[in-house]
């Protein structure tokens, strides 16, 4: 008996098997512009966004900046009718060397302007406190009316450079007040950094301009450390 | 006569109306993700230049005033220093100090002062404490002083440290007073 084949619905073209479609074939080419468009769309998208927010960043600092510098401009226009052009109370409020030899002169000074007896004036090492702030302790004895002693121990906070009066030990002997007196003067040391262009500034505060105007008011020390020569072209002698 | 539509692929090869559909939707698809792209491509060159130009205005506005700031530099170095200076008499300022005991200690002596028969021998003024060492004649003073002193508002805690009786030179009392 002859088999009989099945008929298969297999489309030859050319004698080589076809293994896509033709349903498949049709839907190649509109499925891949459409994969490429929006893969395009996908791309751009995310190019320009993060351009734009890159620019709108660089931008928004921009602004930032210049707003800072607006107001650190405006501020150091006014800091002339703020400040005085004088800074010697400032600068002598906190001096950044010698604070031993001012404050021995300060105790004299004084003293001697109240009729006061000064004795066993001695001081003691630079001691580094907080916030670049030094501080030199001074002890000595006065001696005198008890009433003077009082005004006197009550100069100090009134005077320059800046000074505390740390203890106070009185005795009375036959009428005649002694004060043992221990006091601190301090110092400061110059700011370390300049800061930059645009880093911000900040006014004064009101607190801040009582006190500039409050120390202007203290009294200086008579004694002042006297300045470097500047270097001038000596003459020479054999000419 | 009316078109007729001559379809003369075999219908085996005749692409199936579902795919049909699909690619005619695939198509629209396409033409809007193009006409999306090319708007939002102007918009973000549009927006791009915008940011540009304001970013150079902004950037020249930053440069004048660097150079404003660079001649105002003597100002700025005053400021600094003035404000470095306040900073810390500020921080000297709020230490502790002897000088309210001091002053608080004129009142007391005011006090002992009006009693010829009480005298202090010594006194010892700290920045948080004063210490007295008094001598007082007889027990009439001592009452008086000790009354005057229990009046006195200005210290938060008055001890009395020790009481002695001398009969050469009367009674002798100690006081610490603390005003916090």
């Amino acid at each position: 008996m002859d088999k009989v084949k099945p008929q298969t619905n297999k489309i030859i073209v050319n004698d080589t098997p076809k293994f896509i479609s033709e349903e498949s074939k049709f839907m190649i080419i509109p499925l891949a512009i459409f994969v490429l468009i929006m893969s395009l769309l996908a791309g751009s998208v995310y190019f320009e966004l993060g351009q734009i927010n890159l620019i709108k960043a660089k931008l928004t600092e921009g602004k930032k900046n210049q707003k800072l510098l607006a107001t650190k401009v405006s501020i150091l226009q006014n800091v002339t009718n703020v400040i005085p052009i004088d800074l010697t109370s400032i600068n002598f409020a906190l001096p950044e060397k010698g604070i031993a030899i001012y404050g021995m002169s300060q105790v004299k000074s004084q003293a001697s302007t109240l009729g006061l007896i000064i004795t066993n004036l001695r001081t003691g090492s630079v001691i580094q406190e907080k916030n670049g702030v030094s501080k030199a302790t001074i002890s000595f004895d006065v001696e005198g009316n008890e009433q003077t002693i009082y005004d006197y121990l009550g100069l100090f906070s009134k005077l320059l450079p800046l000074m505390k009066v740390d203890k106070v030990s009185i005795s009375k002997l036959d009428g005649i007040v002694k004060a043992s007196t221990t006091i601190s003067v301090f110092s400061g040391e110059l700011p370390q950094r300049i800061p930059s262009i645009t880093s911000p500034v900040t006014d004064l505060t009101n607190d801040e301009l009582l006190t500039l105007k409050e120390i202007s008011t203290f009294s200086p020390p008579q004694f002042v450390i006297p300045a470097p020569f500047s270097d001038t072209a000596k003459e020479d002698p054999f000419n | 006569m009316l078109a007729r539509k001559i379809n003369l692929i075999p219908t085996e090869m005749a692409v199936p109306a579902g795919s049909l559909k699909i690619a005619k939707i695939l198509k629209k698809l396409s033409i809007l993700g193009v006409i999306s792209l090319i708007i939002l491509t102007i918009s973000a060159i549009t927006l791009f230049v915008f940011y540009s130009i304001e970013l150079k205005k902004v950037n020249s506005s930053v440069a004048s005033l660097k150079n404003e700031i660079s001649s105002l530099e003597k100002s700025e170095q005053k400021l600094i220093l003035v404000k470095d200076k306040l900073g810390k008499i500020a921080y000297v300022r709020s230490l502790d100090s002897a000088e309210n005991e001091i002053n608080q200690f004129k009142k007391l002596n005011e006090i002992v002062s009006v009693s010829s028969d009480s005298a202090f021998t010594e006194v010892s003024i700290g920045s948080t404490k004063t210490e007295v060492s008094l001598i007082s004649n007889n027990s009439t003073s001592l009452s008086s002083v000790l009354g005057s002193i229990t009046n006195l508002k200005d210290y938060g805690k008055i001890i009395l440290s020790s009481l002695g009786f001398n009969p050469m030179s009367g009674f002798l009392t100690s006081f610490i007073f603390s005003s916090k």
